[in-house]
C-alpha cells in the first residue's frame, strides 16, 4: 500500500523533473535569451534568491482566493437550492447565469474598482464571480438527481422537507457539490490574479505583472511557478476534505462514494 | 526576329524592372494602440515617405514599450517605437536593442488632477489621494522623485491603480494620478473635466521617452536599411510639425473608429514633446550622451537595473541624416 503511494508520489515528480529538463535544454539548443525565456535553472534561483519577497506575497493572494471561494461555495449553494427546488427559478435564472459566466470579468474590472474600491475586496469579488458558475451548475444537477421515489417513499414515512434534505438530497448530491469545489478552487486562484493584475500592490498577480514590466522574466516565471504550486495545494486540500467528509458519510449512511 | 533576340529582349526587361520592384518589407512594432500619437508615423507611411526609400512598412499596434523592446531584442519585429528607458533595460539584460532616433525627448508620466483642485506643486498632494500605477514602472519612477523632492510619502494617502486611471479621477475616487498626461490626463478632458499635470521630467526625472528602436544585427548587416528607415521616419515627424491638421486628418482617416475629440487634444502636446534645445539645434530625434548617461544613473539609483551598460551602446545620432 505505501510503496504504491511511493511509486505513485515518484512518478508524478519524474514527470514534473521531465517537463523542467526538456524546456531547459530546449533554450539551450534555440538560444532563446533569458530575458525572453529563461531556463527552469534561473527561474530556481531567482526563486530561491527571493523566497521572502515571493512568500509575503503569497498570503494576500491566498486570502483573495480563499475568500472568493467561500463566497463562490455559499452564493452558488444558495441558488443551486433554488434552482433544484423551483422550476421557476430554474428557467428564469438558467440563461442570466450562463451570460454572466461568459462575460469576460476582465472587462469588468475597472469598473469592480470604482464600485469596490482598493484592497482585497475587488479581488474577492472577482474570484467568487469566476467560480461561482460551476458549483451552482453542478450542485443543482446533484441535488436534482436524487430519485423521485425515494424521496416521495420518505413523504409517506412522515418525513418533514428538512430531514428529506438533509438526510437524502444533501448527502446525495456532496460528490458532485465537491466535484465542483475542485474546478471552483482553480477557478478562484484565476479570478484573484485577474483582480490582482487590475490593480494591486500585493499578491503573485502583482509580483508577476510587475517583475514583467521591469523585464525581470526570471521573477515573473518565479511569481508564475508559485501561483501553480498555491493552486495545486488548495486542490489537494479541497480533495482532502472530500474524501474526509465522504468517507464519514460512508461509515454513517453507508451511501455508496461516487469517485 | 530570331529567338536568340527575343531572348535578349526578354532578359533586359526582366533586369531593368527588378530593382523597381524589391522593396524591403519591415515591421514596425509601435508602443501601444494606434493614436494621435502615432499620427505623424501614420502620415510618412501615407505620403509616401518610406516608399522613397525603397521601404513597404507594416504598422502593427503595440501592448506596451515592454513587450515592443522584447520583439525588437529578439529580432520578432524590425523596428520598434518604444520608450528609451525600456531600451537601456532591454540592453541591460541581453537584449541588443539600439535607439536610433529619440522623438519624445521628455518622459510623459506626469501627476494629473482635475484643474479645480488647486493643486500647484507636489507638496500639494498632502492629504490627498494620490493612485499610483503599482503595476509598472512608472510607479518607480514616482518613487524616485518623491525621494528627489524630499516628500514625505506618509503625508499623501496612496493607493494603487492599474487600468482605468481616466475612470477613477472621473469616478472622484482619487484626487490625482500617476499617469501618462496625454493618455489618461487628456482622456479625461475631453470626457469634460479640464486637468492640470506635473510632469516627472519637470521636477527630476532626467528620462528620454518613445523612440525609433531597432535591432543591433540590424545595424550590422544592413546600416543602410537603417540609415533609410530613420530618414522616412524623421521626415514624417518633421513634415508633422508644419503641417498638423493635414497630418491629424490623416490619422483619423485611417483609424476611423478612435475618439477625434481626444485625438485633436493630444496631438499638438504630443509634438510639443519632440522639441527641445538639443533638437532645435541637432535636428529631431537627437539625443545626448550626457542625457543618456544622467537617465542610466537614474535607472541605477531607481533599482530598475543592477549593473550599467557602455550607453553609447544603446543608441546613436548616426542615422539622423
Amino acid at each position: 500500500m505505501i510503496a504504491r503511494h511511493v511509486t505513485r508520489t515518484l512518478g508524478q515528480i519524474a514527470v514534473f523533473a521531465a517537463f523542467f529538463l526538456f524546456w531547459e535544454i530546449l533554450v539551450d539548443v534555440l538560444h532563446v535569451k533569458p530575458v525572453i525565456l529563461p531556463p527552469p535553472s534561473l527561474i530556481f534561483a531567482a526563486m530561491v534568491k527571493h523566497w521572502s519577497y515571493l512568500l509575503a506575497n503569497t498570503w494576500p493572494t491566498l486570502f483573495a482566493v480563499t475568500g472568493g471561494f467561500a463566497v463562490a461555495a455559499a452564493l452558488g449553494f444558495v441558488i443551486a437550492v433554488g434552482i433544484a427546488y423551483s422550476r421557476w427559478v430554474s428557467e428564469m435564472t438558467y440563461p442570466f447565469l450562463v451570460a454572466a459566466q461568459v462575460l469576460p470579468k476582465v472587462a469588468l474590472a475597472p469598473l469592480f474598482l470604482i464600485w469596490f474600491g482598493f484592497g482585497l475586496t475587488p479581488k474577492v469579488v472577482i474570484a467568487a464571480l469566476i467560480a461561482f458558475f460551476p458549483i451552482v451548475i453542478n450542485t443543482a444537477r446533484g441535488l436534482g438527481s436524487v430519485e423521485p421515489e425515494l424521496i416521495q417513499y420518505m413523504h409517506s414515512l412522515g418525513a418533514s422537507w428538512r430531514e428529506i434534505f438533509f438526510k437524502i438530497s444533501l448527502p446525495w448530491a456532496l460528490p458532485y457539490i465537491f466535484a465542483s469545489f475542485r474546478i471552483a478552487i482553480t477557478l478562484a486562484v484565476v479570478g484573484a490574479v485577474v483582480g490582482e493584475f487590475i490593480s494591486s500592490d500585493n499578491g503573485l498577480g502583482y509580483v508577476i505583472n510587475y517583475a514583467n514590466t521591469s523585464l525581470d522574466t526570471d521573477v515573473m516565471f518565479g511569481g508564475i511557478f508559485a501561483l501553480s504550486a498555491l493552486g495545486v495545494v488548495l486542490f489537494l486540500v479541497v480533495v482532502l476534505v472530500e474524501r474526509m467528509v465522504l468517507s464519514w458519510q460512508v461509515a454513517v449512511e453507508g451511501t455508496p462514494e461516487t469517485m | 526576329m530570331n529567338m536568340r533576340r527575343l531572348f535578349i529582349a526578354a532578359l533586359g526587361l526582366v533586369l531593368m524592372s527588378g530593382p523597381a520592384l524589391a522593396l524591403d518589407k519591415v515591421t514596425l512594432r509601435l508602443d501601444w494602440v494606434f493614436g494621435s500619437e502615432h499620427a505623424p508615423i501614420f502620415l510618412a507611411r501615407d505620403k509616401g515617405f518610406f516608399k522613397d526609400e525603397g521601404i513597404d512598412v507594416e504598422i502593427l499596434a503595440g501592448e506596451g514599450s515592454t513587450v515592443t523592446v522584447k520583439l525588437v531584442g529578439n529580432g520578432t519585429a524590425d523596428f520598434g517605437y518604444a520608450a528609451a528607458d525600456q531600451a537601456l533595460m532591454a540592453y541591460a539584460k541581453g537584449l541588443p536593442v539600439v535607439a536610433t532616433a529619440v522623438i519624445l525627448q521628455k518622459n510623459p508620466v506626469a501627476v494629473i488632477f482635475p484643474s479645480a483642485s488647486g493643486i500647484k506643486t507636489l507638496t500639494d498632494l498632502y492629504g490627498k489621494t494620490l493612485g499610483v500605477p503599482t503595476l509598472s514602472v512608472s510607479e518607480k519612477q514616482w518613487r524616485y522623485v518623491e525621494k528627489l523632492n524630499k516628500l514625505d510619502e506618509a503625508k499623501i494617502h496612496q493607493v494603487s491603480l492599474g487600468t482605468g486611471i481616466a475612470q477613477m479621477i472621473e469616478a472622484q475616487k482619487v484626487d490625482a494620478a500617476v499617469a501618462f498626461f496625454f493618455n489618461d490626463g487628456l482622456k479625461v478632458v475631453s470626457d469634460g473635466t479640464p486637468m492640470g499635470w506635473i510632469l516627472l521630467s519637470d521636477v527630476g526625472l532626467p528620462i528620454y521617452s518613445t523612440s525609433l528602436v531597432t535591432n543591433e544585427d540590424m545595424i550590422k548587416k544592413n546600416p543602410d536599411l537603417v540609415r533609410r528607415f530613420t530618414r522616412a521616419f524623421l521626415k514624417g515627424w518633421t513634415y508633422a510639425l508644419g503641417h498638423q491638421q493635414e497630418t491629424l486628418d490623416t490619422f483619423l482617416k485611417d483609424n476611423p473608429t478612435v475618439d477625434p475629440k481626444y485625438s485633436a487634444l493630444k496631438f499638438p502636446e504630443v509634438l510639443k514633446l519632440t522639441q527641445t534645445p538639443d533638437t532645435e539645434k541637432n535636428g529631431i530625434g537627437y539625443s545626448s550622451q550626457e542625457r543618456w548617461e544622467a537617465m542610466q544613473k537614474a535607472l541605477l539609483d531607481m533599482a530598475i537595473i543592477d549593473k550599467g551598460v557602455n550607453v553609447a551602446d544603446v543608441f546613436s545620432n548616426q542615422f539622423l541624416k
